[in-house]
């Protein structure tokens, strides 16, 4: 049953890896974590098949099995979407705490084995928490989230299955339950699954040599991954990596537990390492690494900056562009300034007229004085501005709405109002062009009416409104002709 | 609002900004004195761009680390303002609070000052433009380099669609 697990697994992992083919950034990665995936899953297979043998049970065997099931994690965790990476991390986390408590239970030669790492535990926790985390951000496809669910459950049925803790930590109870109840069940969906797993794990627990024999495996592997370490930088970049980052996190890791452990966290903060390639007689330590990571996000940050800063094409090297850079942001500041000085001046000019040229236009003649302006204002703003337009609306709307004597229009707007159409002071004959003009721009009004809506829940006029608009609009042109009469007159 | 909310383009954007702006515009004018001296020229310019920094903020929302630091700066500007205001009101006998504050915000400017000249004088190069940079660009103060560069480069876009949006308006405020 287990290898058919696997096999899923591994189907899953193959198909994540086709799917990220597409992506040029997941591409290396996923041939990377395929291989490494490969050679554990088979490792596993054999280690499992021995473990069929031996049908005898101990704690020591358990616990193990709780490490092989870490070491399927990050599986579980660089398969998740988002969504599914949070839940992820909070039973990662129990499923820390519980691996920690299991350690004073153990027998001897894994205490020693613990001995030879005695940072403090917290950080292994904190690690994979918090890789956990930023594996979420992987573009990974749906399909996974399945798989990933399974192994998860399955992760927590083992660790629930693992005797010396059961009683220590609060379980959620519906785990629990599941576990309990469905132990003689055969398999049809996850939950079952991992339940079946998990008795598997409480029947055939094996010796403390067959721990060994488990052990020595996982250390041969480990030299296997040294060796291909050797080799290195021949067949792709990614793969030594990581093993890398498995002796990177082995040297200087708050590993606690064992080296499977290590060899987990290390698989865990992968994604963190994708794009980090690490060449012949490069080096490899986490800071330099690190560092790697910085310089190359920096210089694709350059980049693009490079492209977004006129004239910073020509330039090379980190410090002219930087100059250039700060230069240009310096100059747009500035050019706001400049612009805000001028509108300053602008509008207080304006605002000396706009009360005259207001209250005369009132007295005179209220409907006709004050919409040729406007009209001309929207003709002004559809020709000279593109991304305006879908802002002109609101203005005809202001103005319709005007004509309706402001009834509609929150205060706000109708001063707002106001201020834009009385902002050109002109004479009348200036209007009466510009009436034209705006009566020529009458019918195109209609096709905005899609913008018009979208605008209205800019300005949170009520929806409902979008469609009326249309007769304050008629009852407007009815006064424009008045008003074109007037002029003809 | 959902239907603005499922658009956020940068027109959309654009236009988001022009009413937040023109609204704020509107508003200066109300609040400013007809009277135009050379002062309250300044000081309504000034506001102008205030006004512009912060409509661009809030059409960029809190995504952006600039936005947050101008809107979080425009914000505790108002606070002080109504603060300073209602001290001056409520107990205008106790003049010697306000005195207070306005003493104590003295002696952070310069402590600050003084930081940020121990920090410009100790480095060189590259380190002296990216701190340079970091002036420019609101909020780059608490940033690392790299997003430094990240945010550097939205804040030039937005700072461009700023600049385009001004000259429109004041080319049509001027015709």
């Amino acid at each position: 049953m287990n290898r058919v697990l696997t096999q899923e697994m591994l189907h899953c992992m193959q198909a994540s890896s086709i799917s990220g083919n597409h992506n040029n950034n997941n591409h290396r990665f996923n041939n990377g974590t395929d291989l490494t995936v490969l050679e554990r899953q088979r490792a596993r297979q054999k280690w499992q098949q021995q473990q069929h043998q031996q049908q005898e049970t101990e704690a020591p065997q358990t616990y193990l099995s709780n490490d092989a099931n870490l070491f399927q994690l990050p599986l579980t965790t660089s398969n998740f979407d988002y969504h599914q990476g949070f839940m992820n991390d909070s039973m990662i986390r129990e499923f820390v705490n519980r691996s920690m408590k299991t350690d004073p239970s153990l027998e001897n030669e894994w205490s020693t084995d613990f001995g030879k790492y005695p940072v403090p535990k917290t950080g292994f926790g904190e690690e994979i928490i918090t890789t956990g985390l930023s594996s979420t951000s992987n573009g990974f496809v749906r399909n996974n989230i399945n798989s990933g669910n399974e192994m998860s459950n399955i992760s927590i049925s083992r660790t629930t299955s693992c005797p010396s803790i059961v009683g220590d930590t609060v379980l959620p109870a519906t785990v629990v339950a599941a576990a309990a109840e469905e132990k003689g069940k055969e398999i049809c969906s996850p939950g079952k699954m991992s339940s079946i797993v998990g008795r598997k794990r409480k029947a055939d627990k094996a010796h403390n040599s067959k721990v060994n024999g488990v052990a020595e495996e996982l250390r041969d592997k480990r030299i296997k991954v040294d060796m291909t370490e050797e080799v290195e930088s021949k067949i792709t970049h990614e793969q030594p990596q990581q093993h890398k980052n498995n002796n990177i996190n082995n040297k200087e890791n708050s590993s606690d537990t064992s080296k499977d452990n290590n060899s987990k966290i290390s698989e865990v903060q992968k994604p963190d390492y994708i794009h980090v390639r690490a060449r012949r007689g490069q080096a490899t330590d986490s800071h330099s690494l690190a560092e790697r990571v910085r310089r190359e996000k920096i210089s694709e940050r350059m980049k693009y900056l490079q492209d977004l800063v006129p004239g910073c094409n020509k330039i090379t090297g980190k410090a002219g562009m930087l100059d250039e850079i700060i230069n240009y942001v310096q100059s747009l500041q500035r050019q706001v300034e400049f612009l805000s000085m001028k509108l300053a001046t602008v509008n207080l000019r304006l605002d000396v007229n706009i009360d005259n040229f207001f209250a005369k236009d009132k007295q005179m003649f209220p409907s006709s004085g004050v919409f040729p302006n406007v009209g001309m204002l929207s003709a002004d703003m559809v020709n000279s501005s593109t991304y305006l337009q879908s802002f002109d609306p609101t203005m005809q709307e202001m103005i319709s709405s005007y004509g309706l004597d402001m009834v509609i229009n929150p205060p706000e707007m109708a001063a707002a109002l106001r201020r834009t159409i009385s902002a050109p002071p002109l004479p009348l004959p200036d209007t009466f062009l510009d009436t034209s003009c705006f009566t020529q721009d009458q019918p195109t009004s209609t096709t905005w009416e899609t913008d018009l809506q979208n605008i209205y829940s800019i300005v949170e006029f009520p929806q409902g409104r979008a469609h009326p608009s249309v007769f304050p609009r008629q009852s407007y042109t009815g006064s424009m002709e008045g008003n074109n009469l007037k002029m003809e007159m | 609002m959902m239907n603005q909310q499922s658009i956020r383009n940068s027109s959309s954007r654009k236009t988001q900004f022009a009413i937040r702006f023109l609204r704020a515009l509107t508003r200066i004018k109300m609040a400013t004195p007809i009277v135009s001296s050379v002062q309250s020229r300044k000081k309504c310019s000034r506001r102008i761009k205030r006004a512009a920094d912060t409509s661009m903020a809030a059409t960029i929302g809190s995504r952006r680390s600039w936005g947050r630091a101008i809107l979080l700066k425009h914000r505790k500007q108002v606070r002080n303002r109504v603060l300073m205001r209602q001290k001056v009101v409520g107990d205008n006998n106790k003049g010697n609070k306000t005195r207070k504050i306005k003493v104590v915000n003295k002696e952070e400017k310069q402590i600050n000052k003084a930081r940020k000249i121990d920090s410009s004088k100790g480095v060189q190069g590259s380190v002296n433009r990216a701190n340079k940079l970091r002036k420019l660009v609101p909020g780059g103060d608490a940033m690392d380099f790299c997003s430094l560069l990240e945010e550097t480069a939205h804040y030039i876009k937005s700072l461009n669609t700023q600049v385009q949006l001004m000259q429109k308006i004041a080319d049509i405020y001027e015709t």
